[in-house]
């Protein structure tokens, strides 16, 4: 039996019938990290013993026969922006070095409680702003496939490390495309659920109207069994969705005979990368072959997208990053003047990319910028909003490339930010919608590079997403490729 | 580009949002800000008469909100804990009013 090989639901069943213990996979696992994450560093810390001590817990408990919590065993990794009270959160941030959490995030509660095993905490852009896992305070992850090129990012460490088989799944978050655009880069399927679908209590705020966490997996499969745990009510999470789903896994169905798949009129403009465009068109084969009927359809404010999010973010994040003062936690600069404290720590111990990104958004909500640039995205943001539900009155899903380009080299984009953020235009409008979408390996570049095929749902239409991505993986062996 | 963002606009900023910049970030936030700010000219193109900004995604729907109810809260050691600087039960801060 090749543990690496198995899906999370066979994992458990092989962890319940005891063909394997839970102390086997976390060993596994740590063996894994320990012999490959010195190239690839995607972990920021690695909780090995504490990961051990639940391991064995979990297999005296089965061995005495004793009920276990239905995923006991099965490994998993946060990115550091979900706080924990047992390891660091640092946020890829000097900022928050050592900085220990006094609760654990409301899905560190749902995944202990479903008894999954934390094994660490995976690196990130610093606050989870860059698209290419550069801005980390710390390390620079490196994309499994070829070490010379970036993760994509922000979710830079989950997307490797999962790629790596690092670990089995991994959590990410998604405010701009940070789940989506990293699992394009690295060969994983990466969800963003629908706004509100996850919990977000206890995960450190970067925009607060497009933020979401959701799993990075091996495939959609894996994806929809890590969301019956993530998909819960919190009531202390003003945003939380009310409804919880059945089981998405137990739900996920192949066939998509019928299934109207929108395909957006001039999306895949000359700026998409030859290879990621011929990879997409071919993807839209697949499904005509599965019964799905092709529909084209208009997003017309599309090419607005990057402002628009650059607006609403940048703002929101002069807002969410105030706290960072050196008062209550974090870093504090060595001064004995409060107005110092205040300016010299930010200035010290925030990335260049965090400070710059406050300081945009301060410029635009002053008062004679407010209205041309802030409330101006907002009222846009409406129009991208009935962009898609005019779509999803034509089509069940869109689909097209999660990025224009696959992983690009270190350094390629750093110095052009306009290129940077231009990166994302595939992926930003969702976020502002609010609703699900996913990325899934589409193929691979003539150098070997994994090409992301996105998938777009209305909001709360994670079941219809979810059988879209199956039945495609169902269908093809993008997501079976190994590194060699 | 227009360079809308000036030297004195930036600093004046960088007070706002109370983070100290270097020579080096000042030249490059200048240049990274009037790129971005440029591109941005571009929401100016589009129709926005009579549409609503959009705050949230959940804009519409009926979210209750929870029963105003006290409920354990953290513990003082916990909430100083990771403070850099703490005194009898406080954080600590250097005087600001003169007395």
């Amino acid at each position: 039996m090749d543990i690496l090989k198995l899906s999370l639901a066979e994992l458990k069943s092989a962890l319940d019938s005891k063909k394997v213990t839970a102390l086997e996979v976390v060993n596994l696992y740590l063996d894994r990290i320990e012999k490959h994450d010195k190239d690839i560093k995607a972990f920021l810390h690695v909780a090995a013993d504490s990961a051990r001590a639940e391991a064995k817990r979990y297999d005296d408990m089965r061995a005495k026969g004793e009920m276990v919590p239905p995923c006991a065993g099965i490994p998993i990794a946060l990115k550091d922006l979900i706080v924990t009270k047992d390891m660091p959160t640092t946020c890829a941030s000097l900022m928050l070095k050592d900085y220990y959490s006094a609760f654990d995030a409301k899905i560190v509660e749902e995944l202990k409680e479903a008894g999954y095993i934390i094994l660490g905490k995976l690196n990130m852009d610093q606050f989870a702003m860059g698209s290419s896992g550069e801005t980390s305070y710390f390390q620079k992850t490196k994309n499994p496939w070829d070490l010379t090129k970036v993760p994509g990012g922000s979710s830079s460490g989950s997307a490797a490390a999962v790629a790596a088989h690092l670990v089995p799944v991994a959590i990410g978050s998604d405010t701009g495309g940070s789940i989506r655009q990293p699992a394009g880069y690295c060969g994983v399927v990466g969800l963003k659920p629908t706004y509100g679908r996850v919990s977000r209590r206890g995960a450190v705020a970067y925009s607060s109207s497009l933020d979401q966490l959701g799993p990075i997996a091996k495939t959609m499969e894996d994806a929809a069994f890590l969301m019956d745990t993530l998909s819960q009510h919190d009531e202390l999470d003003p945003t939380s969705c009310a409804q919880v789903p059945d089981s998405f896994h137990k739900n996920l169905n192949a066939n998509i005979k019928g299934l109207r798949l929108g395909l957006p009129k001039n999306y895949l403009t000359d700026d998409v990368d030859p290879e990621v465009k011929s990879a997409v068109l071919a993807a839209v084969e697949v499904y005509k072959n599965l019964g799905a009927e092709i529909v084209e359809i208009e997003m017309p404010h599309a090419d607005v997208g990057i402002s628009v999010y650059q607006m609403i973010a940048n703002a929101e994040v002069s807002s969410n990053l105030a706290k960072f003062d050196g008062i209550e936690f974090g870093y504090r600069a060595d001064t004995n003047d409060l107005n110092k404290i205040y300016s010299q720590t930010r200035g010290e111990a925030l990335g260049v990319e965090v400070k710059k990104r406050i300081i945009l958004g301060t410029y635009i909500l002053q008062i004679d910028q407010y209205e041309e640039f802030y409330v101006r995205a907002m009222k846009i943001r409406s129009l991208i909003r009935q962009d898609y539900d005019n779509a999803f009155k034509k089509c069940d899903l869109i689909i097209g490339p999660t990025s224009s380009t696959p992983a690009f080299d270190f350094g390629g984009k750093s110095r052009t930010p306009m290129e940077m953020y231009l990166n994302d235009l595939y992926t930003v409008s969702l976020n502002l919608n609010g609703s699900c979408g996913v990325s899934i390996p589409c193929g691979f570049t003539k150098v070997g590079m994994p090409i992301g095929l996105q998938l777009q749902g209305d909001m709360y239409a994670e079941q219809t997403l979810f059988n879209a991505a199956h039945a495609y993986q169902n269908a093809t062996d993008w997501h079976k490729r190994e590194i060699l | 580009m227009n360079n809308r963002v000036t030297r004195e606009a930036l600093m004046k900023v960088s007070a706002l949002a109370k983070i100290d910049l270097n020579e080096h970030e000042i030249a490059q936030y200048i240049d990274d800000l009037n790129a971005i700010v440029d591109y941005a000219t571009k929401l100016q193109a589009v129709d926005v008469a009579g549409i609503s900004p959009m705050v949230s995604p959940l804009i519409g729907q009926n979210i209750p909100l929870r029963e105003d109810i006290v409920r354990p809260s953290l513990s003082q050691a916990d909430v100083l804990k990771e403070a850099s600087q703490t005194e009898a039960g406080h954080f600590r801060v250097p005087r600001t009013v003169e007395g």
